[in-house]
């Protein structure tokens, strides 16, 4: 492969007071690649995406986004947080907006687009996530399913290079897990690079290139579904597919 | 399940069915509630109408017309002449100032009280916890003494009352203009300069100035070290040389700093050098600008004194030129914020729009003043009217105040407070009492208004701050588009109570005697015999003022709540 991975991450260690909740973690992540993280809870997977776009902070190692490396240097995270867009396990859309004014608050602050183009293009993304005709409403007012919609507008309005998840369906009803699954498998196709930390073994089957697997904040084992969920090689992993499948 | 027949039934089971009807029994509920309510509110209004009828005092509104007969201390235009409701009016005043002082303060105070109390700073937030603290569990009537009794009477005596600005002339050097420039120049024109050349530029302005400032302080405190090497401007000598030496070492050694110090340290020896030089060679100026100062506060124990700001004849004409800039201001607002939304880019239209309403502030001023005074005007002397030039009317004391404001040349007159002897002969007088008031009420309040100030922006789930970071908002952004709003919501409901709790409190202005509007209803009251009927008003008045901070505050709250299913 001639193209340069998008994320490194080397000999990345972060502690929570004793707790080290990040242990020696390196991956490369190549442009349009689907990475899904899997792991039991408390494993350090939400920890290890929220380091890339500095939701937290990493304590030793390595951590280059887009060729810029994430440092105490706050115009480095600025510009790496443009790039990077996040859905939240409760997609935290802000209450007091309309779902119209949640997708265009970055992109006219941030970005500095005009009103008319984040506005036209916020409704081509409610468009692409199902739900055009929400635009006006707030978020109290919708649905369990479409919350996490939002949240993927909102997050995509940014046009970023990078999205990440952290457990965006975890919160939801069996019913609407497939509505948000299918509007991630759908931006999977598009080419999007994706980072997922998710227990839906289905999804990552299907969509992932890659599975990493942590344990104790530790990438245990990592591969091509396939080899992930036909061959496991690790105990640990082989104990986990077990437990859940 | 049988259901009930609706076939008609006969008379006593209908009134039977009837009487157990729920709708009948609360509407009967209701009604005996009303009865007693009006038995017990006559008899007991029947009851004191008659005990006080007997000593002649029946409650009417008919005594509020006779004359007062007592003083009211601060109020200049009332006079114990004065009828009974003209001392009330003073009454309401004096409150209504307390209160509306009280709430701006108490709110401003109380927002940075909250801040505090959430800094990352261990110091800021302990000092501030500790402080509310003891606020927030002494008696507020306890506070408002300490203030009256410890902090405003111990201030000092009129004759070397405190004054802002001292009076006497303040120099202002000259080089001290240059800087400011200087620090303008280069902020406007490092723009667009890389951040890490824009910071080293910075860096090396701000080592420049040190280097000068340090070479004057030695040149005027410590002629023997520099003195002579002020504009010595001599190429031959072997100081400047050296200096230029070490200098030049320092930007070499630069070179061999790792690259995130190494063009700041560079900023700042070419700095330094330049600073140095511009010193050798005399060229920056000694010289300093003398401004004479006059004070315009004054704080004794006898209470605090502004300037008077009095609106001339020619005040309306200016007047129209303020609206007019104010008008166009927003006009022009209005346009740049269309222009940020269709463009996206920002503008600073803030900014400009204050400067047209400044320009047009000054230009109308200017205009207005231009029209010429009148040479000579028309004076009663010695029961005869005879023209006086001006100047020499006003040298003789022959103006009164309406003729001087009727004859100014300016739009506004503002009358400096002028001390005579043990009195101020000009200017606006804040008594003791009100600032001790004011000053606890403020206080106090603010301390219980951090605290909600503190639990509203807490309020505000983590998820949504991570959330505004995640999508790369400044904090700045963060704070005002993400956190405001929401901890408004939760913060104004308590805050309206704060505000109500600040506006009742103010009675307490009767233990320090200001003469708000129970103090000065409680002597009315005693004096006329009136009591029930003053205290109706008093307590008419406060239901007022907490209906209005209610009424406002309850529009506020609408305009944050959520939106939900």
């Amino acid at each position: 492969m001639t193209r340069e991975p998008i994320i490194i991450c080397r000999s990345v260690n972060k502690w929570f007071g004793e707790f080290h909740v990040l242990r020696d973690v390196s991956v490369d992540v190549m442009p349009q690649e689907v990475v899904v993280v899997i792991g039991p809870s408390g494993s350090g997977k939400s920890t290890f995406i929220r380091c890339i776009n500095r939701l937290e902070v990493h304590q030793e190692g390595q951590i280059i986004v887009d060729d810029i490396e994430l440092s105490h240097d706050v115009r480095n995270i600025a510009a790496i947080r443009r790039e990077i867009g996040m859905v939240f396990q409760q997609f935290n859309l802000f209450p007091h907006l309309t779902v119209l004014q949640n997708i265009t608050l970055a992109p006219m602050n941030v970005r500095h687009w005009s009103k008319d183009k984040a506005e036209e293009k916020a409704r081509e993304l409610l468009d692409r996530v199902g739900i055009p005709e929400q635009a006006d409403k707030y978020p109290g007012q919708l649905s369990g399913g479409q919350q996490p919609r939002v949240a993927i507008a909102r997050a995509l309005a940014m046009e970023p290079k990078i999205m990440l998840f952290d457990e965006p369906t975890s919160a939801l009803d069996p019913e609407m897990i497939k509505e948000v699954l299918d509007v991630m498998k759908e931006l999977a196709q598009s080419g999007m690079t994706m980072l997922v930390v998710t227990h839906e073994m289905g999804f990552a089957r299907e969509v992932a290139d890659r599975v990493l697997f942590f344990d104790m904040g530790r990438i245990v084992e990592q591969g091509t579904p396939e080899h992930f969920f036909e061959n496991p090689e690790h105990p640990r992993t082989k104990l986990f597919l077990s437990q859940i499948l | 399940m049988r259901i009930a027949p609706s076939s008609p039934r006969n008379l006593l089971q209908q009134i039977v069915g009837f009487t157990s009807d729920i709708r009948f029994l609360r509407a009967v509920g209701q009604l005996v509630f009303l009865v007693l309510l009006v038995l017990v509110l006559t008899q007991t209004w029947n009851s004191i109408v008659s005990s006080l009828s007997a000593r002649n005092l029946t409650p009417n509104f008919q005594f509020l017309q006779d004359r007062a007969g007592f003083e009211i201390g601060g109020a200049g235009d009332y006079s114990p002449d004065d009828p009974y409701y003209a001392a009330f009016m003073v009454g309401v005043r004096n409150t209504l100032m307390t209160v509306s002082v009280g709430l701006v303060g108490a709110t401003v105070i109380g927002i940075l009280g909250g801040v505090f109390l959430l800094s990352t700073n261990w110091l800021v937030r302990n000092i501030t916890r500790f402080i509310v603290e003891i606020l927030r569990n002494t008696p507020l009537l306890v506070q408002i003494y300490v203030m009256f009794f410890v902090v405003v009477l111990s201030l000092p005596a009129m004759r070397d009352s405190l004054q802002l600005p001292a009076e006497g002339i303040m120099p202002i050097p000259v080089r001290y203009l240059v800087y400011l420039l200087a620090v303008m120049v280069v902020w406007r024109a490092t723009r667009s300069y890389r951040p890490e050349v824009r910071s080293a530029v910075k860096a090396g302005l701000l080592a420049l100035m040190l280097m000068v400032e340090v070479c004057f302080w030695l040149y005027f405190n410590r002629p023997d070290v520099l003195g002579s090497l002020y504009g010595a401007a001599s190429m031959t000598d072997s100081r400047l040389w050296i200096y230029l030496a070490i200098s030049a070492a320092v930007l070499v050694g630069a070179l061999f700093l790792p690259s995130a110090l190494r063009l700041t340290v560079a900023g700042v020896g070419v700095g330094q050098l330049i600073g140095g030089l511009l010193f050798y060679f005399g060229v920056l100026p000694t010289s300093a600008l003398r401004v004479e100062l006059q004070p315009v506060f004054f704080l004794n124990n006898r209470g605090m004194v502004f300037p008077e700001l009095l609106t001339t004849a020619r005040f309306s004409e200016w007047f129209i030129y303020v609206v007019v800039g104010i008008g166009l201001a927003l006009m022009l607002f209005l346009y740049l914020r269309k222009q940020t939304e269709q463009t996206g880019q920002p503008n600073a239209r803030l900014p400009l729009a204050l400067a047209v309403v400044a320009t047009l502030a000054i230009l109308g001023w200017m205009i207005v003043s231009s029209e010429p005074v009148p040479e000579s005007i028309l004076v009663q002397q010695d029961g005869q009217t005879v023209s006086v030039p001006l100047e020499e009317a006003r040298e003789q004391d022959l103006l009164s105040l309406e003729d001087e404001l009727f004859y100014s040349q300016v739009p506004v007159e503002v009358v400096l407070p002028r001390q005579q002897g043990l009195r101020f002969a000009s200017g606006y007088t804040l008594t003791p009492e009100f600032l001790a008031l004011t000053l606890a009420l403020i206080i106090y309040t603010a301390a219980f208004i951090a605290e909600i100030v503190r639990a509203g922006i807490l309020a505000v789930p983590q998820g949504q701050l991570e959330a505004a970071r995640a999508l790369g908002l400044s904090y700045s952004q963060m704070l005002r588009m993400v956190v405001l709003p929401q901890a408004l919501r939760v913060i104004i409901p308590p805050l309206t109570n704060q505000f109500l709790n600040l506006a009742k409190n103010s009675s307490l202005a009767i233990a320090i005697s200001f003469a708000d509007v129970y103090q000065v209803m409680n002597t009315v009251g005693n004096q006329s015999g009136q009591s029930v009927t003053s205290i109706i008003i008093v307590m008419l008045t406060y239901l007022v003022f907490s209906l209005i901070i209610s009424a406002v505050m309850n529009w506020v709250n609408g305009r944050f709540q959520l939106v939900t299913r």
